[in-house]
């Protein structure tokens, strides 16, 4: 089953604003590579330039890529205000 | 001017267990103000912020969630002044017209109100009824899909967007009005809302055994057939997957 | 009531944050949780298991009114290998007993329902609300902001979780470490109460959880689990977050084949997937453990790494309860005095030394560095394997006697590493 499909079940209180901001510029190869493997909802990846990618859609505020890149390939992090972003009935 | 903005709690629709062709399974919903009637609950604050000495009322007829001070902390931390409840456990899974007698007879026991405010629908039943059906038990004027609402003098202003044509009134009040969902953004609570909602006054007006006949008998309730779907995935940033999908959706209609 | 200014503020409204609000109130103590989530614990995630002896202790009847799934009494621990697992089970009715029962547990259900209980107490909950600072005047702690508005009060109690941005901005919490944390993912999957009880041999209520060694991370630090909630099964990993990527897969990706490997897949067949959930470990133990206490500030829970991973043992939430608890009954023995310096709040600490959390977390302290070798992911499973492999199989050509054929196995893993390797694992768990 596809990570996106699995995000499908999970319930989220969208805000289109990102609560995570990337920092700018090309990151170092290999510490991108780790976040784009970490991040358990697969929310980031790379472009054909090096370049992350990152979408907050799906995120789970988990805080692990936060906890790789933060001051590094990140320069934001904090969780969604108000009660927006995931909806465990779950877990 | 005496606003009693309606509302109802809902077991909250994203958390319903549904299988085609079985009754929807509530067990595990948590209870939600309908996602609706928040939209009646802002238009009215909006309104009262226009007529300054405006009170806010808000009116439920509940069962189970009438005791429950999370829900009554929820709705009043969206602005009302103070809440009314009118609890009988037959409130729960009632039909409209049980629902409107009771709202009916709580607003004529409130007093003095100049306008009712309905959302577009419930949240879990969407019948669309109840706000007609309170404008009819008390012969005020009484209008639905309103999309805007203002005030002018004493009286009130109200446009209503319709699939033809759009049409605006001039109202004068009592009147009971039901809202569309797109008629503005309800508010969210900050934390002094919230500490402010733990102040205000509940009133709750226990009509055990009181309530009306049904007049709608549940046959029964099952979730509809899942429709079939296509499975197709265009992932790519760039404009050519922008118009290939385009065009699928273009060929599949 | 009014609601203007609190005795004290708790910042999140898990098992921590709740347990000290229900303390609180109940000694009529005016206190107020702010958390984030429109309920509490919808933000929460478990692996999936409760100790309940301090819960026991917080509310005696918690049995009879809490929503538990399943009372444990299955336990399964299973080596594995790409080929299959060594697996130890030990099941026992009434496991725990009166005093000592585990559950599974769903958080958004049990949160909510002890915020509920707090609540009954009389703590003022305000939910969906992000807390974004903490109030500081010469140095003491003072109250909470949020948005534009903020809150007073003597102490507040951080209960925010395993990734503490307040108790960083503090400076309680050091910068979090890729090494002392680990990423757990899981997959809630619904199955039906009979088809739970018929797959894991359970009777009525009863529970399984089940941990996993080796192959589930791909041989990377950490493991997977899998616990039987009343309807649902939940399975999941936890990975080291220094560690990702050791086996070229992410952590998505480990945690699907672990659902779809042979060992999983017939437990789940037919199940629907209900929900994905991912949250972030503490896993350093008595060494990351912050500062626990500033002026006018206490920390709880996750928050303050009151984690223990034994392997066979998975344990945060009972000690959330007792921290939570502890902080509660310091503020009401110095509420008199009014003083709530560090000097005084290092009470807090004393309960927690006198408590089984410090006692045990400190008995424990070397569990972390046994499993932040990687011969215990990689090697055991394969050891295990080895070993009785050359116990079941008959061949007619090997005719070794079994102490031979282990000694030819551990040969394989080479005595020095085993030795090592069984040392370090012993002495520390």
């Amino acid at each position: 089953m596809r990570i996106e499909d699995k995000l499908g079940k999970t319930r989220f209180k969208v805000r289109e604003e990102s609560h995570i901001r990337l920092a700018p510029g090309v990151p170092e190869r290999r510490r991108a590579e780790k976040l784009c493997l970490a991040c358990p909802a697969g929310l980031y990846s790379l472009d054909g330039d090096g370049r992350l990618l990152f979408s907050h859609l799906g995120c789970l505020e988990c805080g692990t890529c936060r906890l790789l890149g933060w001051n590094r390939e990140l320069e934001a992090w904090d969780y969604p205000v108000c009660d927006f972003g995931v909806q465990y009935r779950n877990s | 001017m005496k606003i009693v903005a309606c509302y109802k709690n809902t077991p909250d629709f994203e958390s319903l267990r549904l299988q085609p062709g079985e009754e929807p399974d509530v067990s595990a919903a948590p209870l939600a103000i309908g996602q609706y009637d928040l939209n009646a609950v802002e238009a009215a604050m909006q309104l009262a912020q226009l007529a300054p000495g405006s009170e806010v009322i808000a009116l439920t007829a509940a069962g189970a969630a009438a005791d429950s001070t999370k829900q009554r902390k929820a709705i009043l931390s969206r602005g009302p002044d103070r809440l009314v409840v009118v609890k009988d456990e037959a409130f729960d899974g009632a039909d409209s017209f049980v629902t409107a007698s009771a709202l009916a007879a709580a607003i004529e026991r409130i007093g003095g109100v100049d306008l009712v405010l309905f959302g577009e629908g419930s949240a879990d039943m969407y019948a669309q009824q109840v706000g007609c059906m309170v404008g009819a038990l008390l012969g005020w004027r009484e209008l639905n899909s309103v999309s805007e609402l203002g005030l002018d003098g004493g009286a009130l202003t109200v446009r209503r967007e319709l699939a033809d044509r759009s049409e605006t009134y001039r109202l004068s009040l009592p009147a009971v009005i039901s809202v569309t969902s797109s008629i503005n953004r309800p508010r969210i609570p900050s934390m002094k809302d919230i500490l402010g909602a733990g102040k205000k006054g509940v009133e709750v007006i226990d009509c055990a055994g009181l309530a009306a006949d049904s007049r709608v008998e549940t046959l029964g309730l099952r979730a509809p057939e899942a429709a079939e779907r296509k499975g197709r995935v265009f992932q790519s940033v760039t404009d050519e997957a922008i118009e290939a999908l385009a065009l699928e959706i273009r060929r599949q209609m | 009531m009014s609601v203007d200014k609190f005795d004290v503020i708790v910042v999140g409204g898990g098992p921590a944050g709740s347990a000290a609000a229900y303390t609180l109130a109940k000694a009529g103590v005016k206190v107020a949780v702010v958390e984030r989530g429109e309920r509490c614990g919808c933000k929460n995630m478990t692996g999936g298991r409760l100790y309940g002896h301090s819960l026991k202790r917080l509310i005696p009847d918690y049995e009879q009114r809490a929503p538990l799934e399943r009372r444990i009494t299955k336990e399964r621990v299973s080596f594995v290998t790409r080929r299959g697992a060594t697996s130890l089970e030990f099941s026992c009715r009434g496991l725990g007993g009166k005093q000592a029962a585990s559950y599974s547990v769903v958080r958004a259900k049990f949160d909510d329902w002890l915020a509920r209980e707090a609540e009954a107490q009389g703590a003022f909950y305000i939910n969906g609300i992000r807390v974004d600072d903490l109030v500081v005047r010469n140095g003491k702690v003072c109250g909470i902001a949020a948005g534009e508005d903020s809150l007073e009060a003597d102490v507040v109690i951080l209960a925010d979780g395993a990734n503490s941005l307040l108790g960083q901005k503090l400076g309680l919490v050091k910068p979090l470490q890729p090494k002392e944390f680990a990423v757990g993912a899981k997959e809630v999957i619904r199955l039906g109460r009979g088809t739970i009880e018929e797959r894991f041999s359970l009777s009525g209520g009863e529970g399984c959880a089940w941990m996993f060694v080796g192959e589930p991370t791909g041989g990377g630090m950490g493991g997977g689990f899998l616990y039987t909630n009343e309807d649902s099964v939940a399975v999941g990993i936890v990975a080291t977050v220094s560690d990702v990527g050791y086996s070229g897969k992410s952590v998505a990706g480990l945690l699907d084949d672990f659902v779809s490997s042979p060992l999983i897949a017939p437990l789940i067949e037919g199940g629907e997937l209900c929900e994905y959930s991912a949250h972030l470990v503490p896993e350093g133990g008595l060494k990351m453990m912050p500062q626990l206490y500033g002026h006018g500030v206490m920390l709880c829970g996750d928050a303050a790494a009151m984690v223990m991973n034994l392997g066979y043992v998975v344990r945060g939430m009972d000690l959330a309860i007792e921290s939570g608890r502890l902080a509660a009954e310091t503020y009401i023995e110095l509420a008199a005095r009014h003083d709530f310096r560090p000097e005084a709040l290092r009470l807090y600490r004393k309960k927690l030394e006198s408590s089984f959390v410090l006692r045990e977390m400190r008995r424990h302290r070397g569990a972390p560095k046994a499993f932040a070798s990687r011969g215990v992911f990689t090697r055991l499973p394969v050891l295990a394997e080895d070993v009785m492999k050359a116990m079941f199989t008959v061949d007619g050509v090997n005719t070794s006697g079994l102490p031979v054929k282990v000694l030819a196995a551990a040969k394989k893993y080479g005595f020095g590493q085993l030795a090592r390797d069984m040392l370090r694992l012993l002495t520390s768990v």
